[in-house]
């Protein structure tokens, strides 16, 4: 890439030094939001160690993968029985505490991505654990190649339920998986055909869902080649007897799918606020079809920036309601409570955000839709039960005299440190003076304090 | 109620006066109450009956010898009904309903239904929250990954920027999200009631609060980015109508008299909103328990007794307090019941059902044929309304949407609702 490209690295100068604005920018978009030890780890080690960290995080550790996993076992998806979207908290709680503890922030936000972009619903599949085998699918192919996710998703039983995928017959084909296929998950709009539609849908065929005993449709589906529809078809200019992998390869081989996708990683880890030009985000996709696909790659590229780095990105996005509470819960550090993340999941939900259940095929909108007036309540609740504890569900208030001993910070300036962690400069002088004002009046009101600076709009902002 | 028209007026001159920082809803209204002009003020209201209502004994065929004949024990007899016209009645428990027939506000759209009808609860009435297109009915099924028909309505309205204060939609129940609202760009909230609207001080005293919202109106620096912005009207808006709720008391007795069940005490909390100007023009509520499979009659006459009873207090309450806000309401079930009775005195899942629609806009009176009870597809008559048709004529002459992209193609409009 050349040098004035605006994707070209990011190189600090001593009047653009990597400060703590930077490194709490770059983990509220890779992750979500640091610790203060974080925050002063990578503020001394710079920004080729920050980010080769979390991109190559270290293996998982022993004893959050035993807590994991037994969060998992708890969630009843192994049961296979019939679940109503309201019998996900569980599951919800094993992902949330994924998000909150995990040692790798990145993988869960590019998990939490795919799951956006090839949005399945618990309230169509009916079954815990088709949801959650697809949610390791995208955890497994997070940052790995979009061709393998795509082929794996394809055959993955949630989307297969979901998108009638197992009721797509060659004499009666059933477009759903098909038009989402070249509408959302590859092309967009404008880059495909009707007549494209149906001959994917053909050639998608050959899956045949299973039955039980008394004819009901189980869950287990099979590929059979006879069942596929091995007619000529044109696809997207292509004509041949089209067939599920080919389908899926002449879709990846079209540009259009290369700047969809970097438009969609665009969106998630740079700016809701811009929508790029076609010359803004070829690069990108030039180095995404030059890698067979590699998310890694370009999320790399990204995340190493100028532009990342720059007015263009700072702020640019909304905290979704999900990064809103799990990141509060990386920064403060609060202990954790039994019922702490059970009550994370009951607030996103009434902000809007149900994991295992986005709202449609399309995901979440994002950006500006989080920010209306009955999410922005949830939200400024949620900080005060964070802040204040619930003593109905065992929620102790938070302690930030306790925060700033085990960090070894000065309590008379704990304010400024909190500032630091949460907001960098990113404040209106009001709050901040707001905040100084009670913090220095009495150390009983530091917690006040805190509750200032959690609810100021810029807080919103990711 | 402690919160009168007068007090809503002089708020409303205030409201005018002061600011910017003003969420949407209130300023319109505000502007409604001083004369100038505003949107729409139209308030649509879905009642959902949950688990297939016997619409065969809510407007009873009382002439017709096949409904005796196959209902021996469950059919109800010809002087107990409100007659509406020489071929059906109301169940006798309506009286509600019939008053409001008698005031002409309400009107009876018959044998409303869809083609390769679907018997399961879940799947009929995900078919009527998506309104899928005739494809997906041909293979009888909902899409599921689209998102509701009511949601498609909100998105259509305005773009998420410019209602990010205005609640477009509001569900008033317990339990999952109806899939009609789900799939909108700005998530529908859903409340029990009114206290689930208020706003927690935390840990601040009203002092810290009032410093805080003064901080946000004076911050002019957030105009630089758009998003800030957005999250300081939002933020500013929570506070506005947290003191919009405060001044609504549920407790206290208003004028208006509600019969003591649920149905009630959700239409009263919506009726109040309304009365307290709350812009919000679409409300959704259910009320469950009408899978009769047996036992049915006690059981369906208080359920009907629930209905009627909640709806007439309902239009009653409104048309009199908040007469610039007319209101319909549109009431369904995912599907009507079998003709034959069960062994159990009740009725299985069936097919074609009335919709009913409630208030001073209906054209009111009996509409669509009559239930062909003689020519039965698999024990049940054919619809010869199709339930988007009904939708249609609520979107095109209540809603003032075009109702061809909500709902892929266009329908020949009912004469259920009055032009204009």
């Amino acid at each position: 890439m050349k040098k004035n490209n605006p994707w070209s690295p990011c190189e600090p100068t001593s009047k653009d030094p990597w400060d703590l604005r930077k490194v709490a920018h770059l983990h509220r978009r890779a992750g979500f939001g640091a610790s203060w030890a974080e925050l002063q780890r990578d503020l001394a080690e710079g920004p080729a160690e920050s980010i080769e960290r979390l991109l190559h995080p270290l293996a998982e550790d022993e004893q959050f993968r035993r807590v994991a996993d037994a969060l998992k076992q708890a969630t009843g998806a192994l049961r296979d029985n019939y679940a109503a979207p309201r019998d996900s908290r569980p599951a919800r709680v094993w992902w949330l505490y994924r998000m909150a503890y995990g040692g790798d922030p990145l993988g869960e936000k590019l998990t939490l991505f795919w799951h956006n972009h090839f949005a399945t619903g618990l309230r169509g599949v009916y079954n815990l654990r088709l949801m959650l085998e697809q949610n390791e699918l995208f955890r497994q192919h997070a940052r790995g190649k979009f061709g393998e996710l795509l082929r794996a998703v394809e055959s993955d039983r949630a989307m297969l339920v979901w998108l009638d995928g197992g009721s797509n017959r060659k004499e009666q084909p059933n477009e759903n998986f098909a038009r989402e296929l070249l509408e959302l998950f590859t092309l967009g709009t404008g880059n495909y055909t009707e007549a494209d539609v149906r001959a994917a849908a053909r050639g998608l065929t050959g899956w045949q869902q299973g039955r039980d005993n008394i004819l009901n449709k189980t869950n287990e589906f099979s590929y059979q080649e006879e069942l596929a529809d091995t007619s000529t078809k044109t696809l997207l200019g292509q004509t041949g007897p089209w067939r599920r992998d080919d389908i899926l390869r002449i879709v990846l081989e079209q540009p259009a799918a290369a700047m969809h996708l970097c438009r969609r990683l665009y969106r998630w880890f740079v700016s809701e606020s811009a929508a790029p030009s076609d010359e803004f985000i070829a690069p990108l996709a030039a180095e995404l079809r030059a890698t067979n696909y590699s998310i890694e790659h370009v999320v790399g590229i990204m995340l190493r920036s100028r532009h990342f780095f720059s007015p263009n990105a700072y702020r640019q996005r909304v905290k979704s309601p999900v990064e809103f509470c799990v990141g509060a819960i990386r920064q403060l550090e609060p202990p954790r409570t039994p019922n702490l993340l059970t009550l994370v999941a009951m607030s996103c939900e009434r902000q809007g955000q149900i994991l295992f259940d986005p709202p449609s095929v399309k995901g979440w909108e994002g950006g500006r839709a989080w920010l209306n007036s009955n999410g922005m309540l949830m939200r400024l609740n949620w900080i005060a039960e964070l802040l204040g504890g619930n003593s109905k569900a065992a929620l102790p208030a938070y302690d930030p005299e306790k925060w700033a001993k085990e960090h070894a910070l000065e309590l008379s300036k704990a304010i400024e440190s909190f500032c630091e962690l949460l907001l960098q400069d990113d404040v209106s002088a009001a709050t901040i003076s707001q905040a100084r004002e009670l913090a220095n009046g009495a150390k009983e009101k530091l917690p006040q304090a805190l509750q200032v600076l959690l609810q100021a709009p810029e807080y919103q902002l990711a | 109620m402690s919160y009168s028209r007068r007090e809503f007026l002089g708020l409303a001159s205030t409201l005018l006066a002061t600011s910017t920082t003003v969420p949407a809803f209130l300023r319109q209204t505000a502007w409604a109450a001083a004369g100038k002009e505003r949107t729409s003020d139209r308030v649509l209201v879905v009642l959902q009956l949950t688990g297939g209502n016997d619409g065969l004994n809510t407007v009873v065929p009382y002439t017709d010898d096949n409904y005796q004949r196959l209902r021996p024990k469950l059919h109800l007899a010809d002087a107990k009904l409100h007659k509406l016209d020489d071929r059906v009645g109301l169940h006798p428990s309506l009286d509600g309903l019939k008053k409001l027939f008698d005031n002409g506000q309400a009107a009876v759209v018959q044998s409303v239904g869809y083609p390769n009808p679907n018997r399961s609860h879940f799947e009929s009435m995900a078919i009527w929250h998506t309104a899928p297109g005739d494809e997906q009915l041909r293979h009888g099924k909902a899409n599921m990954a689209a998102g509701g028909w009511l949601a498609r309505v909100i998105d259509r309205q305005k773009p998420p920027a410019e209602r990010a204060a205005t609640i477009e939609a509001l569900r008033v129940g317990a339990g999952e999200m109806p899939q009609a609202l789900l799939g909108c760009r700005v998530p529908v909230p859903s409340l029990t009631d009114m206290a689930q609207l208020k706003q927690r001080a935390g840990l601040l005293d009203v002092e810290t609060v009032k410093a805080q919202i003064a901080g946000w109106q004076n911050d002019t620096k957030a105009a630089d980015n758009l998003l800030l912005q957005s999250a300081l009207n939002s933020t500013l808006a929570v506070h506005t109508t947290a003191q919009q709720i405060e001044k609504i008391n549920p407790k206290l007795r208003d004028d208006a008299k509600y019969p003591n069940n649920e149905l009630s005490q959700r239409l009263h909390l919506i009726a109040q909103l309304i009365r307290a100007g709350f812009e919000t023009p679409i409300y959704y509520t259910e009320l469950d328990g009408f899978d009769t499979h047996g036992s049915q009659l006690n059981q369906h006459e208080n359920l009907l007794r629930q209905v009627g009873g909640a709806l007439s207090a309902f239009v009653e309450d409104v048309v009199k307090h908040v007469p610039s806000r007319p209101v319909l309401v549109l009431v369904f079930s995912e599907f009507g019941r079998r003709l034959g009775e069960n062994a159990s005195q009740g009725t299985d899942h069936g097919t074609a059902a009335p919709v009913l629609l409630v208030g001073s806009g209906v054209t009111p009176g009996v509409h669509g044929p009559y239930p062909d009870l003689a020519n039965l597809v698999d024990d049940d008559p054919v619809f010869a309304i199709d339930f988007r048709q009904v939708y249609a004529a609520v979107l095109e002459r209540w809603l003032d949407v075009p109702s061809q992209p909500i709902l892929g193609r266009s329908f020949e409009m009912l004469d259920v609702l009055k032009p204009g």
